[in-house]
């Protein structure tokens, strides 16, 4: 359950970093002398590349909490009360 | 030292476009670089003749880099040091962005240990919390 939160997350992020992304790189085009240098340039490559890291980072990121969930004792529930 | 514009011209390269053309002696005189060329651009009359030439001009002049105009750019260290800079900043956010993940699903699960462990007791199994 864990895992699948944390890759849905990711996924999440990822889209959310692809529009912040294109946002500032349209920003940063609008800028005369970067603009100039530096045009932003997104290839479904890319796109994809970014959504495949987020989620690989979501479910690396997960592991540890994951295992934890998975091997919590019933008797932690009574340090919670 | 002052100039007087002469002209203004386009090329549609933008790093040329903001920049200025000088004489080749004042140049070497405003950057204290007397005698010393560090680029030089030459077209070849045939396309074919580029690749020949830039063969020879290497082996003529071992110490020189020559590079097609559109494989200028990489040879630049601007261009390395913005690629390094890319590289590091996409680091700090892969390692950024792993440890906050790891953080919010940690704190998820502190939040939901009771309900977790309740869960177990009535006999739900532990890897689908997992």
């Amino acid at each position: 359950m864990i895992a699948r939160e944390a890759l849905m997350l990711g996924f999440i992020g990822g889209i959310a970093g692809i529009v912040f992304g294109v946002g500032l790189g349209a920003l940063m085009a609008q800028e005369p002398t970067l603009g100039a240098y530096l045009q932003p340039v997104y290839t479904l490559p890319v796109l994809l590349q970014a959504i495949a890291v987020a989620l690989v980072l979501g479910s690396v990121g997960a592991l540890y909490p994951a295992w934890r969930a998975a091997n919590l004792s019933p008797i932690e529930a009574l340090r919670y009360e | 030292m002052s100039f007087r514009i002469v002209g203004i011209y386009e090329t549609g390269q933008s790093v040329e476009e903001m920049g200025a053309v000088i004489l080749l002696k004042d140049a070497q005189e405003i950057f204290k670089k007397p005698r010393q060329v560090t680029y030089y651009q030459i077209k070849t009359t045939r396309p074919e003749m580029t690749e020949p030439v830039i063969k020879e001009i290497e082996r003529r002049f071992p110490k020189l880099v020559a590079a097609r105009s559109a494989n200028s750019m990489d040879n630049q260290a601007a261009s390395t040091l913005l690629r390094a800079m890319g590289w590091f900043i996409g680091l700090l956010a892969v390692i950024g962005g792993g440890l906050g993940m790891m953080n919010t699903m940690l704190m998820s699960v502190y939040e939901r240990t009771k309900s977790a462990c309740c869960a177990r007791w009535a006999g739900g199994g532990g890897a689908s919390w997992g």
